[in-house]
């Protein structure tokens, strides 16, 4: 095989499930979990292959594979890998598999529809992933947005569909502004008379005016910002956990949120760079104050899903914070802790779905009747401390030393947001598990559990131990982003006088 | 890398108790855990008995292991460094685990949460040697953040679980229904506090210098090395208990009163002043810097002490006397004298340990708290918890038989040598307090008058229990005789850390008859304490205003209670409430819902379905294309 179908195949093989799930006959609900869960493990099998044979040691995207699509538009089908969005594409298919698994128990009814649903979400976020064309991944960031409405609308709580409606509309309106911009860009190409591409390499090479420019970031990361629940646009997310179901928990946090993200560092950095340098400053402050503002909500929320709502607000500020200082350091640290905090906090909803589906959500005391939940809660509660040996220590040491460029004190207001959403944490934990034992039903993990939190748990302490693995996969395409990024810079200041 | 016995022998420290956590967690079942973690401890011990023998023959390890992280400037790599100073600490951190855990085996019933606390016990000895053998910050942060975690975990499991436990932490103002929940907040959070100050720390190193080995930093001496120091220290002195990051105390003191003796009071401490002397050649050079530590040290020093003086809860006296003590010990730091710091710090380790596993037994067994008037023993039943005490006691007053008459000594004689009489003169007076709050609560436990002495006949104590008190009785009265068998230059010179950041000039050991001074103001203490607290029947009935202000700890908790956690309360409310709930949702998201259905229902009055004005509305618009048509 050609290493460069592997990105199609990764698209192909949920797709295919998807279908071939579809096409099972209902009723027979054991054989729908295990074929969709085979299908997972075949899309983690490849995607661990596309690992192995990804040489870090590349600029720029590898496993690349071009073809016409609408010729008439230069858009194309165009996939590739960088070392992101190969750490992301290995999360994404671990994610899946967390999912089918998580829910085994939990939903009950449609399980063909939800099985479906959640298979042709992994391709479209992979294939938003491994696209290299502008076009295409805004197509396939679209088209994730309906399984994943789906799935919040139909499997989830009582006030599931407005909180599926207001997700679906807050991330249509930021798309909106996504496209707007894509329009733009193609129109100007139309005028410019050129070549006619979406690839993110002939976009990063347009000139720009400074206004259009200008307009086109804001419009750009206001999009992106709003699909990654950046402050101040993320009061879609609160409601959302509230009411969503484990398996949507998990997508809307580790690959949902990460989609948003990724567009920021995959379209705003490389190709508005010299406006991106410019407003540097207030990115970088915008992100200390959204790490900040999660780390106060999460200590004022008294539910536990919405305190996880708000830590991973926070969390997001800080990748933000990694991103904005545009520095290699900064970079990769935003990157590992994009990846680190997808396995945590689905880590951490897993264990809430478990004990809400036992009915233990408001429980205390549980370290007496159920010690191994509690144990495993713990764990993943204190890697989402960021104590050294969890992969989230390695993003937040390396997203910092990046910010310190910028200042100090702007490391020191994330330390301040970090502090108060670890303590918000804690302090849930401890309800959680201490006190006079409450709740009849006991909150032990099944096998199959058990299995899943400890996979989640072995990449976060695989990342956190050997982060020089995964960072030697992703410092080059990292150093190609920012090579852009300066070189836009120089050769403006080189033009101006 | 060059694999050496020594290298291996000091990986051994650190890798037995580690398996011996993993073990006792995962297959820990009936009496095997407590046996499996005596084994890897006494294994770490004998293994750090060997390193200090080498290293004291003259050979230091100093190798990188494997690279962690490399980002351009910035590599990070972990390897093991032996030094002097680290030999030295080794030996005394795994004789206090070996004791300690010796000691628990003697007293803790087996019962379902023993593996979890054996698992603790040799997770926070692996903790400590991590810390102690690291060859840079990294390291020592590791070791530093997975001690304060220990710390945690064996103050809300470790504990006996008695109803008079079951109360709010310090410094949350959780109600009092459900107020296990909020035991150990407030060290925990203070620790995060402090932890995230050495974070920062490591941070400015790392860009400064590009690496965090302890012989490669101090290249550079810029605003930001400084403000890493300066954070250092302030990392460190939360660690130390020192003023006015002693508000974790009190929840400390909510742990066993063992593991207080291991890790709140021992390791913690220890592993402060380690990472203090580590960073001792950048200290040097910044006076300001010093002299606010030494003023903080001796603040708290003398400050703890009333504290002391006036707690009646036993364990929070021995909390209070440790922050005192430790306060004194910092000032070292400040005055520069790192290898009195180091010998201090280790011997105040021993001696805590001493009174805090006699405490152990006495509250294991009067049933009663541990309020200093109702603790009445007669000495003579179990004798060697007495003993246990009366070497404690004098160890932290500075009066023979114990190392500390030496430690003492060299601390007033180098505060006189740095800082003239006034620095002495307040050292004296510590020493005076430490004296008189030492034997206050060794007066009411012993020598109360015979009438109040409870009759109930004790369980002798087990030999592993009574094993473990003398083994640190002998480590305490040993280290006195070390100076008299070997030159206590030579002790001082090998705890003096090589990888050190610049040369630091010492204050050696008090050849001068300066440790006759702090015996002479001891003993003094000792009769003031007689005179006040012999034989009392019970404590007087009204309390002056110093007495109601040491038992209410100058309402310190109570000021950060209101100053900081109230405030930080309101704050998240009012985000919540005001600014997320009504400015971002309703205003913001809803705003812009409602916005657009206000502009429907304005543009729906054009659907009135009149198809005259469609027709109008048809013809004007024709008008209009026409005119543009023309025009352009």
């Amino acid at each position: 095989m050609n290493a460069h179908h592997i990105p199609t195949l990764l698209i192909i093989v949920p797709l295919a499930g998807a279908i071939l799930v579809m096409a099972l006959p209902r009723g027979r609900e054991e054989l729908l979990r295990w074929v969709s869960l085979a299908i997972g493990l075949l899309e983690l099998t490849i995607a661990a292959f596309a690992y192995s044979v990804f040489d870090g040691a590349i600029y720029g995207p590898q496993m690349e594979y071009r073809r016409s699509w609408i010729a008439e538009l230069g858009i194309e089908y165009h996939v590739g890998m960088d070392g992101v969005s190969l750490l992301l594409v290995v999360t994404t298919a671990l994610l899946l598999i967390t999912a089918l698994l998580a829910s085994w128990d939990e939903v009950q009814y449609r399980v063909k529809e939800f099985s479906a649903t959640l298979l042709a979400l992994a391709a479209a976020a992979v294939g938003a992933l491994v696209a290299l064309d502008m076009a295409m991944f805004f197509i396939c960031t679209e088209i994730a947005l309906l399984p994943l409405f789906l799935l919040l609308g139909v499997w989830g709580g009582d006030g599931r569909v407005f909180a599926a409606v207001k997700f679906a509309l807050s991330n249509l309106a930021g798309s909106t502004l996504i496209l707007a911009a894509i329009v733009y860009l193609g129109v100007l190409q139309i005028d410019l008379d050129g070549p006619r591409s979406f690839a993110f390499a002939h976009l990063a090479k347009l000139s720009l005016a400074p206004q259009a420019e200008f307009w086109l970031l804001v419009g750009m990361l206001i999009g992106f910002a709003m699909k990654a629940a950046l402050f101040p646009l993320h009061s879609w997310l609160a409601d959302l956990h509230r009411q969503a179901n484990t398996a949507s928990s998990i997508a809307v946090n580790g690959i949902w949120l990460n989609l948003g993200l990724y567009g920021i560092l995959r379209v705003c950095l490389p190709l508005f760079s010299e406006t991106v340098q410019q407003i540097d400053q207030y990115l970088v402050l915008l992100a200390v104050v959204a790490t900040v503002y999660g780390g106060m909500l999460a200590w004022s929320a008294a539910e536990l899903p919405r305190l996880l709502a708000f830590v991973s607000i926070g969390q997001v500020g800080f990748v933000t914070l990694g991103f904005a200082s545009l520095t290699v350091s900064g970079v990769s640290g935003g990157v590992v802790h994009m990846v680190s905090r997808a396995l945590v906090m689905t880590g951490l909803f897993v264990i809430v779905g478990i004990l809400r589906v036992r009915g233990l959500t408001e429980a205390t005391g549980l370290s007496k009747k159920s010690p191994w939940t509690c144990g495993v809660l713990l764990v993943f509660t204190i890697a989402a401390v960021g104590v050294p040996g969890s992969s989230l220590f390695v993003g937040a040491f390396t997203v910092m030393a990046g910010a310190l460029h910028h200042g100090v004190w702007y490391v020191f207001g994330a330390i301040v947001g970090l502090l108060l959403a670890a303590a918000s944490l804690l302090r849930r934990y401890q309800q959680l598990a201490f006190g006079t034992a409450t709740g009849d039903t006991s909150g032990n993990l099944k096998s199959r559990e058990l299995a899943v939190l400890v996979s989640l748990l072995l990449g976060v302490l695989w990342i956190g131990l050997k982060p020089q693995t995964a960072l030697d996969k992703i410092v080059y395409s990292i150093e190609h982003v920012l090579v852009d990024v300066d070189s836009h810079a120089s050769a403006k200041q080189a033009g101006e006088p | 890398m060059v694999i050496t016995d020594t290298l291996v022998a000091a990986l051994l420290i650190l890798l037995a108790p580690a398996a011996g956590a993993v073990f006792c967690l995962l297959f820990g079942r009936g009496q095997t855990p407590a046996w499996v973690a005596t084994a890897a401890l006494f294994l770490s011990w004998c293994a750090a008995l060997l390193v200090f023998s080498q290293v004291a023959n003259g050979e230091i390890v100093d190798e990188d292991l494997f690279v962690w992280l490399r980002l351009g400037d910035l590599s990070l790599k972990a390897g093991v460094l032996v030094d002097g100073i680290t030999a030295f600490m080794l030996v005394v951190a795994t004789t206090l685990a070996f004791a300690i855990q010796l000691f628990s085996v003697g007293t803790r019933k087996s019962d379902d949460s023993g593996s979890r606390f054996y698992a603790l016990v040799c997770l926070t000895s692996a903790a400590m040697v991590l810390l102690l053998i690291a060859n840079g910050f990294g390291g020592l942060y590791c070791g530093w953040v997975l001690l304060g975690l220990c710390g945690y975990f064996l103050a809300v499991w470790g504990r006996v679980r008695r109803q008079s436990d079951i109360r709010s932490s310090s410094l949350t103002d959780e109600p009092d229904s459900n107020a296990a929940t909020g035991a150990a907040f407030a060290f925990w959070m203070v620790d995060r506090v402090g932890d995230a100050m050495f974070f920062v720390s490591l941070l400015l190193f790392a860009a400064t210098d590009g690496t965090l080995h302890y012989s490669g930093l101090g290249t550079t001496t810029n605003g930001q090395a400084q403000l890493a120091v300066l954070l250092l220290a302030i990392a460190a002195l939360t660690r130390m208990a020192q003023f006015p990051m002693h508000i974790w105390l009190v929840d400390a003191t909510r742990a066993p009163a063992s593991t207080n003796a291991l890790v709140h009071f021992g390791f913690m401490s220890m592993a402060a002043v380690y990472a203090l002397v580590r960073a001792g050649g950048l200290l040097e050079a910044l006076v300001g810097l010093r002299w606010a530590i030494l003023a903080i040290g001796l603040f708290t020093a003398l400050f703890a002490a009333l504290i002391a003086l006036g707690e009646r809860d036993l364990k929070k006296v021995l909390a209070f006397s440790s922050s005192s003590q430790l306060g004194l010990i910092v000032a070292m730091v400040g005055v520069g004298a790192h290898a009195i710091a180091v010998f201090c710090v280790c011997m105040h380790g021993i001696h805590k340990a001493l009174l805090f596993l006699a405490t152990s037994v006495l509250s294991t067994r009067s049933g009663h708290g541990l309020d200093v008037w109702n603790l009445q023993q007669r000495f003579n039943r179990l004798l060697i918890p007495f003993w246990a005490f009366i070497i404690g006691a004098t160890g932290l007053s500075g009066l023979p038989p114990t190392a500390a008459i030496w430690t003492t000594g060299a601390t007033l004689s180098a505060l006189y040598r740095s800082g003239g009489i006034e620095l002495w003169v307040t050292g004296c007076v510590a020493v005076l307090l430490t004296a008189l709050y030492s034997f206050r609560f060794l007066l009411l436990i012993y020598t109360r008058s015979a009438a109040t002495f409870r009759d109930d006949r004790p369980k002798p104590l087990t030999h592993h229990a009574s094993a473990a008190l003398v083994l640190l009785s002998v480590s305490s009265v040993g280290a006195a005789g070390l100076p008299l068998l070997i030159s206590p230059q030579f002790l001082f010179e090998m705890i003096q850390p090589t990888a050190m950041m610049g040369a630091v000039n010492n204050a050696g050991f008090p050849h001068e008859a300066y440790w006759l001074a702090p015996v002479a103001i001891a003993l003094f203490g000792l009769g003031i304490a007689w005179m006040l607290f012999g034989f009392k029947t019970g404590p007087s009935a009204k309390e002056n205003l110093l007495q109601r202000w040491s038992r209410n700890h100058f309402y310190v908790e109570a000021v950060v209670r209101y100053a900081v956690v109230r405030p930080l309360n309101w704050v998240a409310a009012f985000l919540r409430d005001a600014i997320d709930t009504i400015v971002l949702d309703l205003g913001f998201i809803c705003g812009s819902a409602m916005f657009v259905r206000g502009v429907g229902w304005l543009l729906s009055a054009t659907q009135a379905g009149r198809i005259g004005l469609y027709a109008t509305v048809a013809t004007a618009g024709l008008v209009v294309v026409t005119y543009f048509l023309i025009a352009f």
